[in-house]
């Protein structure tokens, strides 16, 4: 039944589980200055993802990372969100380009 | 098919075998000593004659492992050197691994010392450079003596995480999980009795020998904190020892993953061997000891893990 609906149902499942994480990763961050790098890293990673899914797009990828982003601006207490989204942003663009660029290159698995 | 091996191997090496089977082709009624270079497999088909079998079994293997030899040193000098890509992927993966661990001492408590901070991000890049190295360096000489060329490939998300757990630890977690590694097949080099491209079982002892470095690198330098103890030594201990320990895990890229579709009995030897290597030389235990106590112990539990899981499912 569980295996089902992970199987069925995974981008609702990883919604889930990166909201929490990105709400405990948000509360853990101890400065502002470290909240924005931290959502910098996270949005150069999902760059990473939307270029690794760029010939097959997969709408429950995107699913995911807006659950992290929304996680993470829930458990935001140091910095402004709408720099949040903004770093947000500019990480996966940045790193979305380096990538598509062959400036950066890398392995998922 | 007719494979010739005289365009991709050195002269060097084609001498040298054909001088051994100048030795004794015309003893043996052999072909020609060209026709017998085509296939290394021969060498070991006549070694099974009765004419003179343990004197040509001394002379073939020794022979055999000196073109090896030989072989190996010539691959080294071809294909060891570490490809543009490749390089840009090691410094992003050493600049970062270095940040990480040199996090906390950016100075005192919470006062910011550049200065020292700098000095202090300066050794842990060389100790991250020269632990990478040794790393990956016993990967591709491992490689290259299979018959594969390794190439290093930077792990982007696993960068990122430790970067991010780095950031929300203060520095007190260090996530060493820089990247993987791919083979290419050396098709041209291969010689003799395996030519049937890549598989699991060469690419997980290709692993295996990257952590196992670690930790011999890891050891030497607690041989020499005997003598000479400092911080620095201790970093480097430490650094490795993590370095291997995370390496060993399961996951994709990681040399654990490949390690664990090269064999799970394999796994089951190699995991607990670097993991209780790795304890045992972080605290205060000779290294002879940890050594001899991490192999036993490793053997014990690879025993263990057939007898009470992998047993079942060899049985037809």
């Amino acid at each position: 039944m569980a295996g089902e609906f992970l199987f069925r149902d995974w981008a609702q499942f990883f919604f889930f589980v990166l909201m929490v994480a990105g709400i405990i990763i948000a509360l853990a961050a101890p400065s502002a200055v470290i909240s924005y790098m931290v959502i910098f890293i996270s949005g150069m990673m999902a760059g990473r993802v939307m270029y690794w899914r760029q010939k097959r797009f997969h709408f429950a990828y995107y699913i995911v990372m807006v659950g992290f982003l929304i996680g993470y601006l829930i458990g935001t207490y140091y910095g402004s969100r709408k720099v949040i989204v903004i770093l947000f942003a500019l990480g996966a663009f940045l790193s979305y380009y380096l990538y598509d660029k062959k400036l950066l290159r890398d392995t998922l698995f | 098919m007719k494979v010739s091996w005289q365009s991709c191997l050195p002269n060097q090496t084609l001498n040298f075998i054909y001088k051994s089977f100048l030795l004794f082709h015309g003893e043996l009624n052999l072909p020609h000593p060209s026709f017998a270079m085509q296939e290394r497999v021969f060498y070991l088909r006549l070694s099974t004659k009765p004419v003179k079998t343990i004197y040509l079994n001394i002379i073939f293997t020794k022979n055999l492992f000196m073109a090896e030899i030989v072989d190996l040193i010539d691959k080294i000098k071809r294909y060891y050197k570490f490809t543009p890509s490749e390089l840009k992927g090691l410094v992003i993966s050493i600049i970062v691994v270095a940040f990480i661990i040199s996090f906390n001492d950016w100075g005192v408590g919470s006062v910011f010392d550049a200065k020292a901070g700098l000095l202090n991000f300066f050794n842990a890049i060389l100790i991250v450079a020269l632990s990478f190295l040794v790393h990956l360096s016993a990967q591709r000489v491992w490689a290259l003596a299979t018959g594969y060329r390794h190439e290093f490939q930077m792990w982007g998300i696993g960068l990122g995480v430790a970067l991010v757990l780095s950031f929300i630890t203060n520095g007190r977690a260090w996530l060493i999980i820089p990247g993987g590694f791919i083979v290419h097949h050396l098709a041209g080099h291969r010689l003799g009795w395996f030519r049937y491209g890549i598989n699991y079982w060469a690419i997980g002892l290709i692993a295996f020998v990257g952590p196992l470095a670690s930790i011999a690198f890891a050891a030497v330098f607690k041989s020499i904190s005997g003598f000479v103890s400092n911080a620095l030594i201790q970093k480097v201990i430490i650094f490795n020892v993590l370095y291997a320990v995370f390496s060993m895990l399961p996951v994709p890229p990681l040399d654990g993953s490949k390690i664990y579709f090269g064999g799970r009995m394999l796994y089951a030897f190699a995991l607990p061997a670097i993991v209780v290597a790795g304890i045992l030389l972080y605290i205060d235990i000779a290294v002879w000891i940890a050594a001899l106590s991490s192999f036993l112990i490793a053997v014990i539990l690879w025993l263990l893990y057939y007898v009470f899981f992998e047993k079942d499912y060899w049985r037809v």
